[in-house]
């Protein structure tokens, strides 16, 4: 019973990581419980929402997609250059479009081509990444239509934004998948895709499905980002890289697939913002983001290994040889 | 479903049905027949073509040829949906069930209940499930995780599974070969079961005497052909046997001498708490000690702990006198212990190597110290060791995977022979073996035993424990029970003690099994051939280079000046730091770590750290950067490789971590060399001094680098347990490579590239700067893998790598002479770089060899 609760616990230890967090920058940190910064934080974390979502559907699928930071560049400067032209409902469906397209070559290279998902997603980066830099001549791209930007950033109920509340929508339809069928063949699919091939679900389509909607949710994160702000800068999916990776793995995902929680990696998202979030409002610089993202993601990676360990060290074991008396026993316990 | 209809046509029938792979013919012809209410066993030697012709019905493949009846209605079983849709479910040899997720969810696979179409009914699918375990006598929550469950009760979540599905056609392949007797009680009551509701049932087995328990009729393939087809009660086993070897089978079980001189090998006390307890036995020289008992009595974790593999609480073992308590498998190898597994799969032998690799596996430690085993002898000692077991077929190079499973036994029990071990532990020797190579394992075991060794022989056969062994000792829930010698050494003896009961009590003696009963003359049964196109032994990185001259001769028609000397010693130069880099990050590839991520950050650190400590002089400065890079990957190898950590997870979060600190500490200035100082002089020279006038220092450098990089993966133990490291972690680490030294090591090298690097490109740039080296992690992996290194580790070579930093430079290179931009340059990389490695995929696919 008391090791069911310790299961439990370290399943749902992301809880206890954000509220930590919160309470110890609430206590040293100045200005950080404020209704300002809560919102400021929330925001923050809503740029790195979608991708963060889509990671780890990929991930639960077993894969692994390193893509999403040059998706979401190319999804901001599609949005903030066709503006003038299409309009906002238009520039971001073609930016919407080109994410799923990315998503879908993603797939095909992984299912058809059965290359390892780390390389083809490296390549599908670097030539992304490419488009974006030429696209974006080298500078940041702007427009001049602002009234979007202030729409989506405006307060709509106390600390949330309309854009905030788009990406928590979107979250809560993909933590929704998991109690769907299709969602739990997926889980299937990532954990033995063997067993799902011989049930007789499609595999190479489900993997397919979940770079694609990667894709299409990291576009959507790009573009958002970049009509908030009005601009589309070609290194802005690069900094989220590490605290989408992060937070998808702290927030319980498994790399070897069959394990995933969006809600988890919602959670990881906020509190891995918030403690950057605390860290500036004590003065430090923009530097030590990247060094905390670092820290939490080695404590929790180790963490995690202790656990493994613990578990593997007990499997097995009859208990009836586990209480009589032993020779060197007292030393232990 | 179609219904099962008792008195008309077979439920299934095969009519001249054939598979073809790459170069050979798998399945010729074959007629099958099984009828509703019915059990078919089919039995063959290993390579005979069972599991193909099961596969086929199961619809694992979308090309067969011939035709299949149920209940007379031919159809096309060309994917398992339409196999399942025609009332077919398979209980696969290897379990094939998710581990993370719940019985329930395994249970209802493919078929969950949803409510509205969409939202899953966790009510119905907990119900559905408790009533299809209840159907295999299971009692466990709905809810609990596969991975929580032993291996026995996997294998009746899987029948429920199969079951499930209202099958009207069962097939089980080996369902027993990891079972108990019990769970095997159990399981064929479950059979008999469903063969009285009308359920058709195929059940292949190695195993005799279950055969003539459970089936109806036995059908023999013999080289992808069907020999016969008879009712059990029309044959006896020597004829199934003849008709499976194709001539008479002679003794199984070589005659024991009795006598026995001195104890060489003393256990005393061993204990491991919750799974044995106080066990201690003694082995005379040339002695064959067999431990018997159920699954689950903890015989497979003593000999593991006995031999370090796992940890022992308390307890000694004497070897000759002297003590050979060992913490550590590779201790216990020295001292002359070592342990053959059961999972010849899993962690016996690295499947992607060639066996001559896989048979040399445990001995190369013994026989080369730093020099390369090969060369000190240990190639004939491997063909030696591979050649007595008869490994089919004999050339040494053929990948290991294609070999069929007694072959892979025999090569398994050859790794061992050419280590020439003092005590030998052997779990499960024949398991899953044909008979001719049963024969032959077991006179090798005897010949061993003969030289005066100490076999510990583990096995749940128990005609093989009473036959090869002179003593049988008995383990019950973790304790010795019982030791039986000489006359009191039968089966049912063995039995009676593995469940506890005395050996006065009378029981029904069993059916006679293949293996009693003498005929003259032994016989080895021949050893299926499985023809496959042999791994190309060109060197790997032939083909990269050829890639790169290509890339040069296109770059000559794009422009004249392109093969100049100026033009190319730019290429090179260009590279040149990439290269060296990549000399050591291709060892974390190459033990299958997939990458380092830490690269640039550890490359930005040493030169700062450089800069920061020339004031101490030119060397103080060079030894500082390099320090770190050894420092970082320290840290990375001992956590990945101790810990087992993932590796892009942990040196993503080093490089972070890293990178973080040195923008925090820099606080966003940048370090420069003090150019009035001598040692800040020759830093800032470095990287552009020539050697000998003409070379760069970067290109000499990194020749330097590869030179010694490529001796010590292709000429030394290292690189060789390297090899093996990368290609199976377990099997390396079960034939006593040290892994956790080995990653620690790869890492290691890879820091310390990474900061001469990182130095010289600090020198070129005249700067220490927290940007430094940034991209360099993936261009590395890009290079590496152009290069024929696999993430998957175990294949490849310093060379290629080289090759592929060469395509890399060349490419841009003739980029830049056709005047394209910096941004199109990339893309055309990232392009180049996404076929050549799709291309190369497919290409292993269509050979039969899947990477990564």
């Amino acid at each position: 019973m008391r090791r069911r609760a310790a299961v439990v616990i370290a399943r749902h230890r992301i809880w206890a990581l954000l509220v930590g967090i919160l309470v110890v920058m609430a206590a040293i940190a100045p200005n950080f419980a404020t209704t300002g910064n809560f919102a400021s934080i929330l925001r923050a974390s809503a740029t790195h929402l979608p991708a963060a979502v889509g990671l780890t559907l990929v991930m639960i699928a077993g894969h692994l997609d390193l893509s999403f930071g040059s998706g979401m560049s190319w999804a901001g400067m599609v949005a903030i250059g066709l503006q003038p032209r299409l309009g906002w409902p238009g520039a971001v469906a073609v930016a919407l479009t080109s994410g799923a397209l990315l998503g879908l070559a993603n797939g095909a290279l992984v299912t058809r081509a059965r290359v390892n998902s780390f390389i083809a997603t490296l390549g599908t980066l670097t030539v992304v990444q490419g488009m974006v830099n030429i696209a974006s001549k080298g500078g940041t791209l702007a427009v001049q239509d602002y009234a979007a930007g202030d729409w989506l950033e405006g307060a709509l109920l106390g600390i949330l934004c309309p854009r905030v509340v788009l990406c928590l929508l979107v979250a809560a339809a993909a933590a929704l998948l998991g109690r769907t069928r299709p969602g739990r063949n997926l889980l299937l699919v990532g954990a033995n895709p063997t067993t799902a091939w011989y049930a007789g679900i499609g595999t190479a389509g489900y993997v397919t499905a979940a770079f694609a909607l990667s894709g299409v949710l990291a576009a959507a994160g790009g573009a958002l980002f970049a009509m908030s702000v009005s601009s589309a800068n070609p290194l802005m999916g690069e900094s989220s890289l590490m605290v989408v990776i992060a937070a998808v793995i702290i927030g319980g995902t498994s790399m070897q697939g069959g394990r995933g929680s969006v809600v988890q990696t919602v959670v990881a998202v906020v509190a891995l913002v918030s403690l950057t979030n605390g860290l500036s409002c004590m003065g430090a610089r923009p530097e030590t983001q990247l060094l905390a993202s670092g820290f939490v993601l080695g404590a929790s990676v180790l963490y995690d290994a202790r656990l493994v360990r613990a578990v593997a060290a007990r499997k097995g074991r009859r208990p009836e040889l586990m209480l009589d008396d032993w020779p060197g026993k007292e030393g232990t316990r | 479903m179609p219904e099962p209809e008792r008195d008309s046509g077979p439920a299934l029938s095969l009519e001249g049905v054939s598979k073809r792979y790459p170069g050979t013919l798998a399945v010729a012809g074959v007629d099958f027949t099984v009828h509703a209410g019915e059990i078919c066993a089919l039995v063959g030697e290993n390579g005979a073509g069972k599991s193909t012709l099961v596969k086929i019905i199961a619809g694992a493949f979308d090309d067969y040829e011939g035709t299949i009846r149920i209940n007379g209605k031919a159809v096309s079983l060309h994917s398992p949906a339409a196999a399942k849709s025609n009332g077919i479910q398979m209980i696969h040899q290897e379990l094939s069930l998710a581990p993370p997720l719940s019985v329930a969810e395994n249970i209802l696979a493919g078929r969950l209940p949803v409510r509205a179409g969409l939202f899953l009914d966790e009510r119905a699918m907990r119900n559905e499930a408790a009533r299809w375990l209840a159907q295999v006598g299971l009692d466990t929550d709905p809810a609990t995780l596969v991975a929580d469950l032993s291996p026995h009760e996997a294998q009746l979540v899987e029948i429920a599974r199969a079951l499930g599905n209202m099958p009207c056609i069962l097939v089980l392949d080996e369902p027993t070969s990891s079972l108990s007797r019990d769970e095997t009680d159990r399981l064929f009551d479950i059979l008999k079961r469903l063969r009285s509701r009308g359920l058709a049932m195929v059940y292949i087995s190695h195993h005799l005497p279950d055969v003539f328990r459970i089936a109806d009729r036995v059908t023999v393939l013999r080289d992808g052909r069907r020999v016969a087809s008879e009712r059990l009660e029309a044959v006896t086993p020597e004829l199934l046997v003849n008709l499976m070897v194709g001539r008479d089978v002679g003794d199984l079980y070589p005659r024991r001498r009795g006598d026995h001189e001195e104890v060489r090998f003393r256990v005393r006390g061993a204990t491991r708490r919750g799974f044995f307890r106080e066990v201690s036995f003694d082995v005379r020289a040339g002695e064959i000690v067999g431990i018997g008992g159920l699954s689950g009595a903890g015989r497979t974790e003593l000999a593991r702990s006995l031999c370090g593999i796992d940890p022992l609480d308390t307890g000694s073992m004497e070897l000759d006198g002297r003590d050979v308590t060992s913490r550590s498998f590779p201790a216990a190898v020295s001292r002359g212990v070592a342990y053959l597994t059961e999972d010849r799969k899993g962690d016996g032998l690295a499947l992607r190597l060639p066996v001559g690799d896989n048979v040399l596996a445990a001995a190369a430690r013994v026989c080369g110290r730093v020099a390369l085993p090969w060369r000190s002898g240990g190639e004939r000692r491997a063909a030696s060791a591979a050649s007595e077991l008869d490994v089919q077929p004999p050339d040494l190079t053929r990948q290991t995977a294609s070999l069929s499973g007694g072959n892979q036994q025999k090569a398994l029990l050859a790794k061992w022979l050419a280590a020439d071990p003092e005590v030998l532990f052997l779990d499960e020797p024949t398991r899953g073996v044909d008979v001719g190579a049963k024969v032959t394992i077991h006179e090798a075991i005897a010949r061993l035993a003969e030289a005066g060794k100490c076999v510990v022989l583990i096995s749940s056969d128990l005609p093989e424990l009473a036959g090869l062994a002179n003593r049988v000792l008995v383990m019950r829930r973790g304790r010795l029970t019982a030791e039986l010698s000489g006359g009191q050494c039968t089966e049912e003896a063995i039995l009676l003690a593995a469940n506890g009961q005395e050996p006065a009590a009378k029981r029904e003696r069993e059916r006679p099994c293949a293996d009693d009963g003498p005929t003259e003359g032994a016989i080895r049964g021949p050893h299926p051939y499985r023809r496959e196109r042999p791994l190309a032994r060109a060197r790997s990185w032939l083909v990269p280079l050829a890639v790169a001259l290509a890339i040069a001769a296109a770059g000559r028609v794009a422009s004249p000046h392109f093969l100049e000397s100026d033009n190319l010693m730019t290429v090179l130069q260009a590279v040149a730091l990439l290269g060296i880099v990549a000399c050591g990050v291709c060892y974390v590839t190459y033990t299958g770590h997939y990458a380092d991520l830490s690269v640039p950050s550890v490359m930005a650190f040493s030169g700062i750290v450089a800069v920061s400590a020339l004031k101490f002089g030119l060397v103080a400065g060079l030894s500082g950067g390099l320090a770190v890079g050894v420092a970082v990957g320290l840290l990375n190898g001992l956590v990945i490789g101790c810990l087992r950590v993932n590796p892009i997870i942990w040196t993503l979060a080093t490089g972070a971590g890293v990178g973080g600190f040195i923008r925090w500490a820099y606080s966003g200035t940048q370090v420069y060399p003090d150019a009035g100082q001598a040692a800040g002089q020759a830093f800032l020279h470095l990287y552009g001094t020539r050697v000998l006038g003409v070379v760069p220092m970067s290109v000499a450098v990194l020749l330097a680098m590869a030179a010694g990089s490529a001796l010590l993966m292709g000429r030394t133990l290292f690189g060789y347990d390297a090899r093996l490291t990368g290609s199976s972690y377990e099997a390396a680490r079960l034939s006593g490579v040290r892994t956790s030294s080995v990653t620690t090591w790869a890492f290691v090298l890879s820091g310390a590239a990474s900061a001469v690097g990182g130095m010289m490109l600090t020198s070129l740039n005249k700067v220490g700067a927290p940007y430094i080296g940034k991209g360099y992690d993936f261009l590395a992996v890009t290079a590496i893998v152009l290069g024929g290194m696999t993430l998957a580790g175990g294949r490849g070579s310093v060379p290629g790598v080289l090759a592929g930093v060469l395509i890399i430079g060349l490419m841009r290179n003739v980029m830049n002479l056709l005047g394209w931009g910096t941004f199109q340059q990339d893309i055309a990389q990232g392009l180049v770089f996404i076929s050549v490695v799709g291309y190369a995929a497919m290409l292993l696919r269509r050979r039969g060899q899947d990477d990564a």
